[in-house]
């Protein structure tokens, strides 16, 4: 009993959840960060950058602004990061199972992605601040224009699983029993990314990364020339360290969320801890591609779009793509 | 333990000095020569770590120009009353120096360094981009003192 305690906790604070995602998210960005810079020809921060930014954060003063709701701008910063290092138990990172799994845990994560972005809704309006309130008020809009297409591909991948391990005779095929585990199962044989009717809901899941983790073309929320960081800017001090760390964490979980919905498995069947660590590195490389195409490439070659460009956007576009792949899945076609 | 952290502690710190821009009345040359030359991909300080803020609360070095008009001068102590400590100060021109051509005007009080601790300045009407980026470099070595005398 106290064994799987600590194991748990292991889990949640170690690896596969805070230090390890972590460290993984701030490599993230600092990379993204150099191949922007080195797209836009210029020399770019060293890929450590965010691990200084994080620790000059921690040493400066706290400012907390007149006006500001105390307790909630303090608990604020925590929100996110509570979010996806739980949302990361689910994930299977380079390991048979996942540390936390139970029926219907895609429902579970679906909760968890918004709760990361109502995180930063909570931090910008506890800071009674005008650019605050603009960026929650265009936050809050995003998360409704492409929280739909959300919903609809993970349903999609959920009744794509479900329909495989009905025609295969096993495991249970009502679709709110889904796991995370089983959604893996299904891809055992033919990963969903080689499924030509998965590739629309593949689209739109990347085509919601930019909204999603705040980078160009929808950067709207923290939009620097316009409305100065949105949310984050009455924060300062390790509050400010805590959101940008929680923003870091998020790129990590939801690249990894694409990983296991679309192409999951490890590269090596061995086991043993050498082949667990390949497995692990192999599926943070595999995250790492997806934040490359949908979040850098994408982010270093387009301008910024307005707030009402972008939610058109995403009603129109990833919607009918998702919706798509809801209709062939549905149809049982391929 | 912290003793033996502290140096390489404070160097990784020193490499990430965002900066806030302040302008007290200045005539823009020197706004047009920090903003878009100094501070534009050419030259790119963003390999020192400088990420241009735009609240004054993520600051670390203000850089201020102009020469302090009455007119902002609530402003600027409001606005530098906000920006955590601790930070490094830095004047671009001579106006903040001298006043330079509005010398003995009423309708400005100049030096800065009469309202603010300035650390650093960079003469020149307007100073050239090379001058600037100088100056931030001189910046970051004084920022990296107050770095470790905060760790301490």
């Amino acid at each position: 009993m106290l064994m799987q305690v600590l194991e748990k906790l292991f889990n949640l604070f170690v690896f596969p959840g805070f230090l390890f995602m972590a460290i993984i998210g701030l490599y993230f960005v600092g990379i993204h960060r150099k191949i922007v810079a080195r797209i836009q020809r210029r020399i770019g921060p060293p890929i450590d950058q965010p691990f200084k930014d994080f620790a000059k954060l921690m040493i400066k003063e706290d400012v907390t602004p007149e006006g500001a709701a105390k307790g909630l701008f303090s608990v604020a910063p925590y929100i996110t990061i509570i979010g996806v290092v739980i949302g990361m138990m689910f994930i299977p990172v380079g390991m048979a199972q996942a540390p936390l799994d139970t029926a219907g845990a895609f429902l579970i994560l679906l909760y968890l992605i918004t709760a990361a972005a109502v995180g930063v809704m909570v931090a910008g309006s506890a800071s009674s601040s005008p650019y605050a309130a603009v960026g929650v008020s265009r936050e809050m809009a995003l998360v409704i224009a492409y929280d739909l297409s959300l919903i609809i591909v993970f349903l999609t991948v959920a009744i794509k699983a479900a329909t495989i391990e009905a025609v295969a005779g096993n495991g249970a095929t009502d679709l709110l029993n889904y796991s995370i585990n089983s959604i893996v199962a299904a891809q055992a044989t033919r990963p969903f990314i080689l499924d030509w009717t998965m590739i629309p809901a593949f689209l739109a899941f990347l085509m919601i990364i930019p909204a999603n983790l705040g980078l160009p073309p929808f950067d709207v929320v923290e939009a620097e020339t316009e409305i100065v960081e949105g949310p984050m800017i009455e924060f300062s001090g390790s509050r400010l360290a805590l959101l940008q760390l929680g923003s870091a964490m998020k790129a990590f979980f939801v690249c990894s969320v694409i990983v296991v919905f679309f192409f999951p498995g490890g590269i090596t069947a061995a086991s043993g801890v050498l082949g667990t660590i390949t497995n692990i590195i192999w599926h943070i490389f595999k995250a790492w591609l997806v934040y490359f195409f949908a979040g850098t490439l994408v982010s270093a070659s387009l301008g910024r779009r307005r707030i009402d460009q972008a939610v058109n956007f995403y009603l129109t576009v990833p919607l009918v793509l998702s919706i798509i792949s809801l209709g062939l899945v549905l149809a049982k076609i391929g | 333990m912290l003793g033996v952290l502290k140096k390489p502690l404070s160097k990784m710190i020193a490499g990430s000095p965002w900066v806030y821009r302040m302008n007290t009345g200045s005539c823009n040359g020197c706004d047009v020569e920090l903003a878009t030359v100094a501070l534009c991909p050419r030259y790119d300080t963003s390999r020192f770590g400088v990420k241009l803020s735009g609240s004054p609360k993520h600051a670390d070095i203000v850089v201020i120009t102009g020469p302090m008009t009455i007119r902002c001068k609530d402003a600027a102590y409001r606005i530098f009353s906000q920006i955590p400590e601790p930070k490094v100060v830095m004047t671009v021109g001579n106006c903040p120096i001298s006043g330079n051509v509005f010398q003995d005007s009423y309708a400005i009080d100049p030096p800065i360094s009469k309202h603010f601790p300035v650390d650093v300045s960079v003469a020149g009407c307007p100073p050239s981009p090379w001058a600037i980026l100088d100056g931030f470099v001189k910046c970051i070595e004084i920022w990296e003192k107050r770095v470790a005398e905060q760790l301490d």
